[in-house]
């Protein structure tokens, strides 16, 4: 029974690097770009919940809708100032990864400035809980974020699948060339993708604050090398791969953490996105792209 | 082919003789106390800065892949010594050198077990491969016993003392100036044009009989050796470390230099590790405005002017004197051809 | 024994059959085209034959020894250089350099010698700074050793390329539209060219082409292919007669 409780508990922080890995994914999948400043998205998604209900005292169904519109205006705004000049100039890749560490690098260092460098309490979200099923007993977040995450994948993938936009957006990571000829405006598409992205990473940044109330502004590196790790080995480009690779590097952690030791699960996540790449670069659900010659 | 040129050969020696020069009116300087007991510290922290500077654009520039972790080397390399020289029992003047060989030593084996997986894939796994195993390898040196945890080590002593000031700038200083000869002359040499080849097109390169796979690993694993020495010499300079002091900040702060001074000039690798340096030792008290400068620039540099400020031009100190000649005799303008020598 | 044969070669990209059952052979010396409609697979050939593509299924044997398996490096070292379509240059390198990397497979000095300069890295660099100026000087663009590549012009670019895969010695050159972009008689000048690189680098070249007064003046014997099969060979007074070939590239 205890196992089946950590394998849950590991669903449970799986589905908040699945949320965060499908933006990984998307820009991706869109611009070829690890967008590192993805992670202190969620960073700036949990400051946005902080300042509405801690300084503001205002309730949590403000917070919420105003965190994630603060990520996806946050997400066009990097797009237009930092990426958008070298995407048209067709720059050279380590162009755009050097720009994205910047971009990460500032957001970081302009919320310590901010905010201090101390980590911030939060204050409760949804209320805590413990749900029992038969034997088993579940803290309220861990079933949250399993269910948001859920039905925030069949989301998009609904609006990948039927949406004008979501058409835009697998045409142009198809060629964004022909995409262009076609008539699609892609430097709209990319824009979107920024934005829908960054809203997901700020369900997540909500999700992470309700599981584990505290918020620093330094918390997205972590998370977003792990939300970027679960992404490579769903395969990237791929939204169920990315919710797959979210759940497996959850389970993981928790397992590491119950049975191995609390100070080795970043080290056996590393080693499991070493194992993959070794093994099948391409990810579990990816195409394997080839350079064409 | 300026290689071949005699005026290119005499620049060389010139170039080397200054360095050699510099070297010698910091010594005496050093020992007859004109150079303060802490600036000496800050020159033996530019000559390290330096050297990781010229071995990260030996990766980033020369070959042209991002690495975010290479502070995670420096780190291996800073414990490796430090445990050898605590340990040893050898007397210093001895253990301290083959500390820093061994420091190198077991920072390239880091290198060869990260970039044999990372270096088969696209470019963009290995700055994410680089950075995670910057960040895990701290995590693993906070939590175990022989690194002493978050305590870290101390008690390594330095090879200079205020009665004798000037061992550790000797070493700092000559390792600095090697790596950075062995830097310019393995870039013109056959394997440096292999590497470069690889920057260019791998695809081309691999079908002009490169094994791109071979010196992608070379190119990565001979930086990863000299940021291990780097942090040997570091870990000495300062007598005790901890994992903090090799964090992400300190991996960006090594690829500013090298971003900023040009991606592929070794010279400009020199120049920007040294004025850095500097002004962060003046900016200490505002880190989070240092940094926010520092990502600021990057984001500038990469959008204007993406090569760095020197691009893979070379500074080289006679030229720029002839030119600065030509310019007062006033002699007819005269045009560059765009080497690089 | 043939320079280079293929045998049953194919290739499968997601479901299509992109080259189907080929069979191709190439003697030493012989100037062999290789046409078709757009689209056709002529460039997927090139890349199955230098090792950037596995092949589904077939043999592809050099001199007899079959090179399946091999990596694109290797393939080249046993004799087998190219061009590309699009042009591969190194762009910020000079032109020398260009040439000078293709010849690294026959240098000998280690990474000591070459850091630490010692006799051996003058010795070899001399040499082949040297062979690198005579064979600009083919093309006549010896003065331009020192230029970057970048900085020339397209038609030159497309000649350094052609210099570039000779530099690595090969037995079986292979030449993706080697006259692309150029005028007629840069055309011209080129069907001279490769006849006379032929004659005094004793290769074998096979070449893929739009160009049909070049194909038909220069090739001594064509293959065409269409949706990735194989639809005649012979000498071009042949090919010129062939129905199916009229058909394929009118469109019936």
């Amino acid at each position: 029974m205890d196992f089946i409780t950590q394998v849950i508990n590991g669903l449970g922080l799986g589905s908040i690097y699945a949320l965060v890995a499908l933006g990984y994914s998307m820009v991706y999948g869109i611009v070829q770009l690890i967008n590192f400043a993805h992670g202190d998205i969620i960073m700036v998604g949990g400051y946005s919940v902080y300042l509405v209900m801690v300084i503001y005292g205002l309730p949590v169904w403000v917070a919420i809708p105003v965190s994630i519109i603060v990520c996806a205006l946050a997400g066009m705004l990097i797009e237009r100032v930092a990426y958008h000049r070298l995407l048209i100039h067709n720059a050279a890749r380590i162009s755009l990864l050097i720009t994205a560490l910047g971009v990460s690098i500032f957001l970081q260092n302009l919320f310590m400035l901010i905010f201090g460098s101390d980590p911030k309490s939060m204050p409760t979200i949804f209320p805590a809980e413990l749900i029992k099923l038969g034997s088993l007993e579940l803290a309220s977040s861990t079933v949250i974020n399993i269910v948001v995450s859920v039905l925030m994948m069949m989301g998009l993938q609904l609006l990948v699948d039927k949406s004008k936009i979501g058409k835009a957006m697998q045409a142009t990571s198809e060629d964004a060339g022909a995409a262009k000829l076609m008539g699609i405006n892609t430097n709209k598409v990319v824009l979107m993708t920024f934005a829908i992205g960054s809203a997901l990473a700020a369900v997540g940044a909500v999700l992470y604050s309700n599981t584990y109330p505290q918020i620093k502004p330094d918390m997205g590196n972590l998370l977003g090398i792990k939300a970027f790790i679960a992404a490579v080995l769903g395969g990237i480009g791929s939204i169920p791969g990315a919710m797959l690779g979210g759940y497996i590097l959850g389970v993981a952690e928790s397992l590491t953490k119950a049975y191995i030791s609390t100070t080795l699960t970043d080290a056996v996540v590393f080693g499991i996105l070493i194992l993959m790449l070794l093994v099948k670069p391409s990810g579990l659900m990816g195409k394997n792209r080839k350079e064409k010659v | 082919m300026g290689f071949l040129k005699k005026k290119t050969g005499i620049y060389y020696m010139v170039n080397f003789m200054l360095g050699t020069l510099l070297f010698f009116v910091l010594l005496i300087s050093i020992n007859t106390k004109t150079i303060s007991w802490s600036d000496t510290g800050i020159i033996i922290l530019i000559c390290i800065n330096v050297t990781l500077a010229a071995s990260l654009n030996l990766v980033t520039g020369i070959l042209g892949q991002l690495v975010l972790g290479h502070a995670g080397f420096m780190l291996v390399g800073a414990y490796a010594a430090s445990l050898f020289t605590l340990h040893s029992g050898l007397p210093l003047a001895i253990a301290f050198p083959i500390g820093l060989l061994l420091s190198g030593i077991v920072a390239a084996m880091f290198g060869v077990v990260i970039g044999l997986p990372a270096l088969r894939l696209r470019g963009d796994y290995l700055a994410i491969i680089t950075l995670g195993f910057g960040e895990i390898i701290r995590v693993v040196a906070n939590n175990l016993k022989i690194t002493n945890g978050a305590m870290g080590l101390s008690g390594m002593e330095s090879l200079s003392s205020r009665r004798n000031p000037s061992p550790m700038f000797i070493y700092a200083y000559v390792i600095a100036i090697v790596v950075v000869i062995l830097m310019f002359t393995f870039g013109r040499s056959r394997h440096g044009r292999a590497v470069i080849s690889i920057r260019e097109d791998e695809i081309a390169s691999e079908s002009m009989g490169i094994n791109t796979t071979y010196y992608k690993l070379f190119a990565f694993v001979f930086a990863a050796f000299i940021a291990g020495v780097a942090g040997g010499i570091y870990a000495h300079h300062y007598g005790m470390i901890d994992p903090s002091k090799f964090d992400f900040n300190r991996s960006v702060e090594i690829l500013i230099m090298v971003v900023l001074g040009g991606m592929g000039s070794i010279t400009g690798s020199v120049i920007s590790a040294t004025v850095l340096t500097l002004l962060s030792e003046r900016l200490r008290d505002f880190s989070e405005y240092r940094m926010i400068l520092y990502a600021t620039i990057l984001i500038l540099v990469m959008l204007f002017k993406p090569s760095g400020l020197l691009g893979r031009y070379e500074i080289s100190i006679p030229k720029l004197a002839g030119k600065l000649y030509r310019r007062i005799a006033n002699r007819k303008p005269h045009s560059e051809t765009g080497g690089a020598e | 024994m043939h320079l280079l044969e293929t045998k049953d070669l194919g290739i499968v990209f997601g479901g299509l059959q992109a080259l189907n059952d080929l069979h191709l052979a190439v003697d030493a010396k012989e100037i062999v085209g290789l046409i078709g409609p757009n689209g056709a697979g002529k460039t997927t050939v090139f890349n199955l034959l230098t090792g950037v593509y596995a092949p589904s299924g077939g043999a592809i044997r050099l001199e007899g020894q079959s090179i399946l398996g091999k990596k694109p490096f290797q393939i080249n070292r046993t004799g087998v250089a190219r061009t590309f379509q699009n042009i591969r240059l190194f762009k910020h390198m000079t032109v020398a350099d260009n040439i000078k990397l293709a010849m690294n497979q026959n240098m000998k000095y280690n990474v000591v010698s070459g850091m630490l300069r010692l006799p051996s890295y003058w010795k070899e660099e001399r040499a082949i700074d040297r062979k690198a100026r005579e064979l600009l000087a083919i093309f006549d663009m010896e003065d331009l050793a020192d230029q970057m590549s970048a900085n020339l012009p397209y038609g030159q670019q497309r000649k350094l390329e052609i210099l570039r895969a000779l530099a690595s010695k090969p037995k079986l050159l292979l030449l993706d539209e080697p006259a692309a972009g150029m005028n007629p008689t840069e055309t011209h000048d080129l069907m001279e060219v490769i006849r006379s690189i032929r004659d005094r680098f004793n290769v074998a070249i096979l070449l893929i082409e739009h160009d049909m007064s070049l194909v038909m003046n220069v090739c001594e014997r064509l293959y065409v292919l269409d949706y990735g099969n194989l639809i005649a060979e012979g000498t071009p007074e042949e090919i010129r007669n062939n129905d199916k070939v009229i058909a394929a590239y009118l469109g019936s």
